[in-house]
């Protein structure tokens, strides 16, 4: 069929002509096929170029290969090690069927504002490597299923600099009741005797993309871990997401839930000071 | 293009156009395994295989993904006859119900093996977690691994007088459905039958002016199209249930009206799927749109659209339908006087519930394959009611009834959703009309938009006196029946017969109007009415123990029936005709209660911070069986070698039915269950029988087996008398398989040698009918603990506890799986299941991943099933009915565990997190 080709080294995307739709593990495009709504794409499938498969090591970064898959972040334990919200939250994404294809660069470029692996990229300060440029992440979406991605620019590597810092995941309601409770929390912070510091915080799935709370961050800046601090961190969250529902209730409970996860996720940390 | 993988250790070389999906090609191998629960969203997981080792989804694959891979499916698992040690663990553990998704279940589970030789329940629960199943609520599957570890799994037995019935033995079809040999319909549809692809009304309400398929016509192997020009005219009713049935005759094949989206408009039927699709696209149809009715408080304004008229809508049994008005039907009744009983009362509570369209979701759709054959149609399809789909395509198509043969073939879960001819009816129609095989398998959209549960609105209105004793309760259910009206009557009445007689209230009554609405059609699902009703009720009373300040317990055992209350309300619950009061023949009820009372109040709440608990309980019944209406038939054969075959009619959906009629032969004939092979529901080889829903498996079919064991029993024991020339008084039947006197005895091999030889009496064969003005009632009390999440809204169930009076459960480990795959059910339900409109009537979540279904995450940290022996003089073998009492106690239970942690009351499904939230702030 012409329009599908298949490319198996880097180099050969300068090779192609027509603009194309880049297929890896395809999870997000295949259910799209069968309706018929890609019946006009000129597919290339970037499954098989093995470079962009790895992970390696540097000396201040880790460079993930396009191509890695959920499943691979959750077994090779350099993810723990140095990229823990982004490990965290492949442990929840899917089903194993489904992180066994899933790719970390099919999920960017999707551009879903509940991609799972988005809110920890935020926090973890990662840079978009493409064929054509590096950006921060911070500047890489422009709305729900939108980037800043051109016409046959593919994700080639995403870059995370290894810093000695905690970083989590969690969300809430997977599979329950539609997709409207699907709330995710990210965040990142160095603990320096008891004193929060560089804090990042991400939410996803209550906005048009992924968002950085900032207010929260700058709440928590410098603070000391502590009940009343986390009840407060949660109140200023809750205010800073931005869910676009239709129903007033369906907003006030999504974030709600964005207060409530942050505060599981520093709770948790809390006990362990203690 | 050219790939070459490797298939179960085979090499397979292929030539595939690289856009082909890797399920279709499996299946085009002949491998039945991998199934299609979804319409190709990745959400099901039915289509798994092992890529490389890997789990995946075969339906999010592409041909060239596959290149140069090795590929494993469960046809690979088994060698020879003998089957892999994952596969006979499934069978020991009893979690296999319909097997349509355990295939898949047993690849993901080797493929945690694979990686980890002792998973913990979280690598458990994770691993599972992409398969979807809808029959056993996966609570067995744990003990899949515990059996894999070589423990024994001991379930525990009943009936110490028998040897086979309470016992826990394999299912009779277990090892096909473990190993993926041919047992569905999609199994079995030849190369060159025809797809159908249905067109369906895009519109609620419309009548078709024209409608042009010349352009369709003309394309290349499209072979047949079927519109309401050329379709058969006869008004029918869908709903199989005994004729005359108790719904209106409202429906066409393809109508000329059409009332909601979804509405069949013309049917293709083509050399594929895609190609009936394309051409269906080229049918131009000109419609009048009409005023659609989505409410049925639109539905009952005097000016109100009208959906269907009096000539289109046929009513067999006169059961106050007033079509003009958009009303199904009306019925009311009740014994004393609701006036009098609330002028006793000390305490008076009236508070109305609302439940939705809701939707079955059996994880194998609807399909249907039909051919003729030296003059005959013949129709394999996944039905619940075999013979009833045969008589009603023989009534559409004014064939005689010995024209038509209808086979039940393996069912990939039916819960109500295959009671009715839903497809068989076009099917056979095309499949007669133009002479050519024809296979049609709706796609999980359509399941999702043609049918579902009613949506009921329920007034309960009970009072009581001082000390709990409940003078009067009253029922008032309006139900949005949609488009058409099977079961309309009958599924918001079954809620009044089956919680009303729980209670020895002298004054009750009830009023129950079906309306007809441009929605979805509705009919039977599991439960028929009593899930909802039952929440309605349990929660009143619970309301007026809180009023009263008296704990709930105490108010129910003031007012439960026990065996042999006189229940004179039945008199007055026929469907569509008097019913029979009844003196109930046994009852376990209340030591259903005092059980789980006991083991709940072992569980403390704790509450932390915003996480708040509570706990909960509900009770329940059932029927059996609809008595006084339906019937069920077998015949039983002796084999030449002294082996039995059994007939029934009943049509097993996974539930175990087969397993259970062959349980009970067996131990009426004192063989082990091995010595008898079942054939079921083939109306040409096997007797009649209702099928399969009302509850009616294993008291019904079960009854039957029974009755034919037992003649078998006579003439065994007469014809030995004859041979050995003693009077039959003197011959005995023992163990194992032998006849004779104290002196002498015959084998049953010799018996059949005897008898089948030249100068025997031929073949012994003995049948029996069954049919009862009685049966037993089925008795339940689920228990809950929640956690609510009172920053969130976000519940939890906890713990669960069930107890059930099933008489004798005749298979422990199916009976359990039953119940554990109701209460998850049910879960969903409660929380999250809802079929969501737009204002055009437009399903806005007609798939899985905006309609989810509750996966074995779900599961609470605790549930326990277990039960309560309990004899009934009606039949020796009391198998009382499980399968559809299990649905009507989690909603109230855990309805009520949340009133208790919150004070908050929740009246309308679903309980979603937002709704919780909204009652917790406005409390
Ligand atoms: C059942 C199911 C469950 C899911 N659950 C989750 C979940 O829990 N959390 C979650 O976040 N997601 C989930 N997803 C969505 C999906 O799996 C992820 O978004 C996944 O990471 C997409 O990766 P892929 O390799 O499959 O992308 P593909 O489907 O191959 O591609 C997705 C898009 O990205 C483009 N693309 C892919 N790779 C590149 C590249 N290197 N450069 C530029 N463009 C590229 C494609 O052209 C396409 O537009 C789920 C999907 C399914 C079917
Ligand atoms: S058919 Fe593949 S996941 Fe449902
Ligand atoms: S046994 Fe799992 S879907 Fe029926």
């Amino acid at each position: 069929m012409e329009k599908f080709i298949k490319i198996s080294k880097l180099a050969d995307l300068k090779k192609i002509k027509n603009p194309v739709k880049f297929l890896a593990g395809g999870t997000d495009i295949y259910p799209l096929l069968k309706d018929g709504f890609l019946e006009n794409e000129f597919f290339c499938d970037i499954s098989g170029i093995k470079e962009l498969k790895e992970t390696k090591i540097k000396k201040d970064v880790l460079e993930i290969g396009a191509l890695v898959t959920f499943s691979d972040v959750i077994e090779n334990p350099v993810f723990k090690k140095y990229a823990n919200a982004l490990y965290e939250s492949a442990l929840v994404m899917g089903s194993p069927q489904i992180r066994n294809r899933a790719t970390l660069g099919g999920n960017i470029a999707n551009a879903s504002p509940s991609g799972d692996s988005i809110p920890p990229l935020f926090v973890l300060k990662a840079k978009i490597k493409t064929n054509l440029r590096t950006v921060d992440i911070d500047r890489f979406f422009m709305g729900p299923k939108k980037t800043i991605l051109k016409k046959n620019e593919l994700i080639t590597r995403i870059i995370i600099p290894k810093e000695q810092k905690e970083s989590y995941f969690m969300k809430v309601g997977p599979r329950k009741a539609l997709a409207i409770s699907k709330v995710s929390v990210a965040m990142a912070f160095k603990m320096q005797k008891g004193v929060l510091k560089d804090v990042r915080v991400a939410l996803g799935a209550v906005g048009p993309t992924v968002l950085r709370a900032k207010k929260t961050e700058d709440f928590l800046e410098g603070k000391h871990l502590s009940d009343r601090i986390i009840k407060k961190a949660g109140e200023i969250v809750s205010s800073e997401a931005m869910p676009i529902d239709d129903f007033r209730s369906l907003a006030v409970y999504r974030r709600k839930v964005a207060g409530s996860i942050l505060e599981k996720i520093l709770e948790g940390r809390l006990k362990w000071v203690r | 293009m050219k790939i070459k993988f490797k298939l179960n250790q085979r090499t397979v070389e292929i030539e595939t156009s690289p856009d082909r999906k890797v399920l279709d090609i499996l299946k085009e191998l002949g491998i039945n395994s991998v199934r299609k629960g979804c319409d190709e969203e990745g959400k099901c997981g039915l289509c798994s295989i092992l890529l490389d080792g890997k789990i995946v989804n075969s339906c999010l694959l592409l041909a060239p993904q596959i290149d140069g891979c090795e590929i494993t499916t469960v046809e690979g698992l088994s060698k020879g006859n003998k089957l892999h040690k994952i596969q006979q663990a499934f069978i020991e553990a009893g979690v296999v119900q319909c097997g349509y998704c355990t295939p898949a279940q047993i690849l993901a589970v080797k493929n945690l093996l694979d990686r980890t030789k002792n998973p913990t329940k979280e690598e458990i629960q994770d691993a599972l977690r992409g398969v979807y199943c809808r029959c056993t609520g996966y609570k067995q599957l744990y003990n899949v691994f515990e059996i894999l570890k070589g423990r024994k799994v001991k379930e525990q037995e009943y009936a110490r007088h028998y040897k086979v019935v309470g016992k826990v033995t394999p299912k009779n079809d277990a090892i096909q459905l473990v190993r993926a040999d041919d047992a569905f319909t999609e199994d079995y549809v030849a190369p060159d039958a025809l797809h159908i692809y249905v067109l369906k009304s895009p519109y609620p309400h419309a009548e078709i002016l024209d409608i042009d398929t010349s352009e369709a016509e003309k394309m290349d192997g499209v072979e047949f199209i079927l519109t309401h020009k050329n379709s058969p005219k006869t008004f029918y009713t869908q709903a199989g249930q005994s004729y005359p049935e108790p719904s209106p005759y409202d429906q066409q094949v393809i109508p000329k009206k059409v009332r909601f989206v979804g509405d069949r408009v013309a049917a293709v039927a083509a050399r594929t799927y895609e190609l009936a699709k394309k051409a269906a696209e080229k049918i131009k149809v000109k419609y009048k749109i009409l005023k659609p009715v989505f409410t049925i408080e639109e539905a009952s304004q005097p000016d109100a659209p009208i959906i269907h008229d009096r000539d289109t809508s046929i009513d067999p049994l006169q059961v106050g339908g007033n079509p003009k008005r958009n009303i199904v039907c009306h019925v009311e009744g009740g014994i004393g006087s609701i006036e009098k009983g609330v002028k006793e009362a000390d305490m008076l509570v009236e508070e109305s519930y609302s439940t939705p369209f809701i939707q079955h979701t059996p994880m194998e759709p609807h399909t249907a394959y039909a051919y003729m054959k030296n003059g005959r149609l013949i129709i394999h399809t996944s039905v619940q009611t075999p013979f009833h789909v045969r008589r009603i395509v023989s009534t559409i198509l004014g064939l005689p009834e010995n024209k038509v043969r209808v086979i039940k073939e393996k069912v990939g879960g039916g819960f109500g959703a295959k009671q009715d001819c839903g497809v068989e009816d076009l099917v056979g129609t095309i499949a007669y009309l133009s002479g050519k095989p024809v296979y049609y398998r709706m796609t999980r959209r359509e399941e999702f938009i043609v049918r579902c549960r009613p949506g009921l609105y329920i007034t309960v209105k009970a009072a009581a006196k001082k000390d709990g004793k409940i003078t009067a309760l009253s029922i008032n259910t309006k139900a949005d029946i949609g488009a058409y009206g099977p079961h309309a009557l009958t599924v918001p009445m079954n809620g009044c017969s089956k919680t009303l007689p729980l209670f020895t209230c002298p004054n009750m009554s009830y009023n129950v109007t079906s309306y007809y609405t441009n929605n979805i059609v509705s009919g039977a699902y599991q439960g028929y009415g009593v899930p909802q009703t039952n929440f309605a009720v349990m929660m009143t009373l619970y309301q007026l123990s809180q009023k009263l300040k008296i704990p709930f317990e105490d108010l129910l055992f003031k007012n439960l029936v026990k065996t042999g209350t006189r229940l004179e309300i039945l008199k007055q619950l026929g469907e569509g005709r008097e019913g029979l009061a009844q003196k109930l023949s046994s009852c376990g009820l209340q030591e259903c209660l005092k059980k789980g009372l006991k083991v709940m109040r072992t569980w403390k709440n704790k509450n932390k911070g915003h996480i708040v608990q509570g706990k909960g309980f509900a009770i329940a019944m059932q029927g059996s069986g609809i008595p006084g209406l339906d019937s069920a038939s077998a015949t039983i054969t002796m084999l030449s070698d002294g082996t039995f075959m059994l007939y029934i009619g009943g049509a097993d959906l996974g539930t175990g039915e087969e397993t259970v009629a062959q349980k009970i032969a067996a131990e009426e004939l004192g063989i082990s269950p091995d010595a008898i092979a079942v054939t079921a529901a083939d109306t040409d080889t096997t007797p009649f029988d209702k099928g399969s829903y009302a509850s009616s498996g294993t008291f019904f079919t079960g009854s039957a087996a029974y009755k034919a064991a037992r003649n078998m029993k006579k003439l065994i024991i007469k014809t030995t008398a004859d041979i050995l020339k003693v009077k039959p008084s003197q011959v005995k039947i023992y163990p194992g398989g032998k006849v004779g006197t104290s002196k002498k005895r015959l084998t049953f091999k010799k018996l059949a040698f005897i008898t089948q030889g030249g100068s025997g009496v031929g073949q012994l064969t003995a049948s029996g009918g069954y049919v009862t003005e009685v049966s037993p009632i089925p008795y339940a009390a689920h228990f809950c603990q929640v956690s609510v999440n009172t920053r969130t809204g976000f519940v939890k169930v906890d713990k669960y506890y069930a107890v059930h009076d099933c008489g004798i459960p005749i298979n422990p480990d199916l009976a359990k799986g039953q119940v554990y795959g109701a209460i998850m059910k049910t879960i969903g339900h409660t929380f999250y299941e809802k079929l969501e409109f737009d204002k055009n009537g437009r399903c806005l979540n007609d798939n899985f991943t905006n309609y989810p279904i509750p996966g074995i995450r779900d599961l609470p940290e605790f549930m326990e099933v277990d039960f309560v022996e309990v004899k009934d003089p009606i039949t020796p073998y009391v198998g009382k009915s499980i399968g559809e009492i299990a649905c009507n106690c989690a909603s109230p239970a855990i309805a009520i565990a949340i009133h208790q942690a919150t004070g908050i009351y929740l009246r309308h499904w679903p309980f979603r997190p937002h709704v919780v939230l909204e009652a917790l702030n406005s409390k």
